[in-house]
């Protein structure tokens, strides 16, 4: 064999040997059928088993139960810093301000998306190329609040808007509303926490020159703009 | 040609005399439109100027170099009376604030920006010390914490009893959230109505429970906001103060005017942070007192005119100004220190417990990191219950 063959075949040969395994590689070296093996699903103790104590929901691995640890120089485990935290929560995230003019034509069925920027630098939009994990804030979320309350008094338009919101009227209406910004059926208790606002909290309206009896369409404003400024809008 | 006599001698004689008398002897409260004084006994605040990427110690370590290294002669540095040796850009502050400059070491012992960052801010604990001193501080602002303007410091992070940090994008609409406008929906009936989003919102909460921390603090304090009555403070005439023309919070001026606008509001801590200052090479250090005296300290000086020498709200105040970064820059390249010689401004700063860094910008081994820091703000601020333990610098607070 010439020299430069051979070390040529040097490193196929080392990763051909990295990436062998036993004939029980797969099944961790353990009869699948083996009580012992903690991957048996008749093992009481395999950790992919539904939990006992929430059977609704199936166990999950962590992280630090399911991956292939790896030793590094100086005996130190690859992993060992590696952050632990349980499968499939804390998931939702903060829309960015650049998809809320969108969202808000989707969701309210408007004919063009609103401008928003005079809201950008209350949201702390990124300048072009950079990106920033976007947060709501107090300030932003009340931001938020009084564009979606804009957006619903200039375009809630029909009798139903023109009329005092009366109990059951606002639980259909919410319930509407709720359905088609969430993309969900909500509960009953998520269509009284948006009827209160219109038949209850919003009835009258505190100016500088004294309180006035507030319009019904900015009633149905008031609430309609509690669902847009929900964690169902602002997260996805 | 207007007249002087006798009679108008007097008169403005005694006005004079009587505006002295009423400021200085009688206090704010006998005269409302007096000009408040900031005082170690009034309302605390503390503005921390943070300069993203190191703070030379040249600034508040003057004599440390002087002729040897960061350009430091005599001609460009001043003497604060009884206390350090600085930067002459700091002798363009008004007498009353330059007299109270003094020099504080965070050695915290490392020389990456992420390491250094969260050695000064949180010692890699989950509650920033600045969230800890600002929920600690207590008071009636429901916006405890804000940052203005953005930006990101590792450990400057979490919440503590409901205090947690607040960015100020635009003044614009945190004056709305302030103050309301009748051309706006109700603070009132929007405070009730996003009480009912955030019931809305139960179901997203549960199923991220960490993630949306920040969304659950911003419901809570936007509720509180718009709960409480709207002082009649001026709060648009703030940013015209620092010639800011617009709203949006996106330069070091409106950083300042804004914290102001803060303070003001009831803000215990307010965040400006600053970026460019990772200064590699700056040997002669120009480029630091370029930046300082064209971007830092002109919106400092209205800062202090309007809060210390001129306030013209009838609340004595006891605002506390600190300058920091990551670390110093080290020599002979201007790299990174192990620590951060911070500048501190405040009434109760007693100016002659100033801590130099050596001639090579090294610390104190003795010196503590950023609890201990901290520790000290808690004193001047005169929190009690401050989470931080004993004033770890006692020599520097009255």
């Amino acid at each position: 064999m010439k020299i430069s063959t051979f070390l040529f075949a040097i490193p196929i040969l080392a990763a051909v040997a990295a990436c062998s395994g036993g004939s029980d590689e797969l099944t961790g070296g353990l009869d699948p059928n083996d009580p012992n093996n903690p991957n048996n699903p008749n093992n009481p103790n395999n950790p992919g088993n539904p939990d006992p104590n929430n059977p609704g929901t199936p166990g999950e691995k962590t992280c630090a139960e399911s991956q292939q640890g790896y030793v590094g120089l100086g005996g130190l485990a690859l992993h060992g810093t590696r952050a632990e935290s349980a499968a499939n929560v804390d998931r939702d995230r903060f829309k960015p301000f650049s998809s809320l003019s969108g969202e808000f034509r989707r969701v309210m069925g408007l004919g063009q998306a609103p401008n928003l920027g005079a809201s950008a630098a209350t949201f702390g939009e990124p300048p072009a190329r950079f990106y920033a994990e976007p947060k709501a804030t107090a300030v932003n979320l009340f931001e938020a609040y009084q564009v979606s309350f804009r957006l619903c008094e200039a375009n809630n338009t029909g009798a139903t808007f023109t009329a005092v919101p009366t109990d059951a009227a606002a639980k259909t209406q919410c319930a509407d509303w709720e359905r088609k910004i969430w993309s969900r059926t909500p509960t009953p208790a998520e269509i009284d926490a948006c009827a209160k606002v219109a038949v209850t909290d919003s009835v009258t309206e505190t100016l500088q020159a004294g309180p006035r009896q507030t319009t019904p369409v900015r009633r149905w404003a008031y609430a309609c703009a509690s669902v847009l400024t929900s964690a169902g809008f602002l997260t996805y | 040609m207007s007249k002087f006599n006798r009679r108008s001698f007097l008169k403005a004689v005694g006005i004079g005399a009587g505006a002295a008398v009423g400021t200085r002897l009688a206090g704010p409260g006998f005269m409302p439109d007096a000009m408040a004084q900031n005082s170690g006994a009034g309302k605390p605040a503390v503005l921390v100027i943070y300069l993203g990427g190191g703070y030379n110690a040249l600034f508040g370590s003057a004599a440390s170099f002087m002729n040897t290294a960061f350009g430091v002669t005599a001609g460009n540095t001043a003497q604060v009376p009884g206390g350090p040796l600085v930067d002459a850009s700091f002798n363009r502050l008004p007498k009353a604030a330059f007299d109270k400059i003094s020099t504080v070491q965070i050695n915290h012992r490392s020389s990456d920006h992420g390491g250094g960052q969260r050695g000064g801010q949180s010692e890699g604990g989950p509650v920033g010390f600045a969230i800890q001193l600002a929920s600690s501080m207590g008071g009636d602002g429901t916006i405890k914490m804000a940052t203005v303007g953005g930006g990101n410091v590792n450990g400057l992070a979490g919440t503590m009893n409901g205090t947690s940090i607040q960015n100020i994008g635009d003044a614009r609409s945190t004056i709305d959230a302030l103050k309301g406008n009748d051309t706006l929906a109700d603070r009132a009936i929007a405070a009730k109505a996003i009480e009912q989003s955030q019931a809305m919102s139960a179901g997203r909460f549960a199923a991220s429970p960490k993630g949306l921390t920040h969304l659950k603090d911003g419901y809570d304090t936007v509720r509180a906001t718009l709960t409480k009555t709207a002082t009649p403070y001026d709060y648009a005439a703030v940013l015209p103060g620092y010639g800011v023309t617009g709203t949006a919070i996106n330069n070091f001026n409106s950083k300042i005017a804004a914290a102001e606008l803060m303070i003001r509001a009831g803000a215990n801590v307010v965040y400006a942070i600053d970026g460019g200052w990772d200064t590699h090479g700056d040997r002669d250090g120009s480029n630091v007192r370029n930046m300082m005296n064209t971007r830092i300290i002109p919106p400092l000086i209205t800062f202090f005119n309007r809060m210390w020498v001129n306030n013209t709200e009838p609340v004595q105040r006891n605002v506390n100004v600190v300058i920091m970064g990551d670390f110093s820059r080290s020599l002979p390249g201007s790299d990174h220190a192990t620590g951060c010689a911070a500048t501190i401004i405040g009434a109760n700063v007693k100016v002659g417990g100033f801590q130099r860094v050596t001639n090579n910008v090294g610390f104190d081994p003795n010196r503590p990191s950023g609890r201990g820091f901290f520790s000290l703000l808690g004193a001047l601020t005169k929190t009690a219950g401050a989470p931080f333990g004993a004033n770890a610098h006692p020599d520097l607070a009255v």
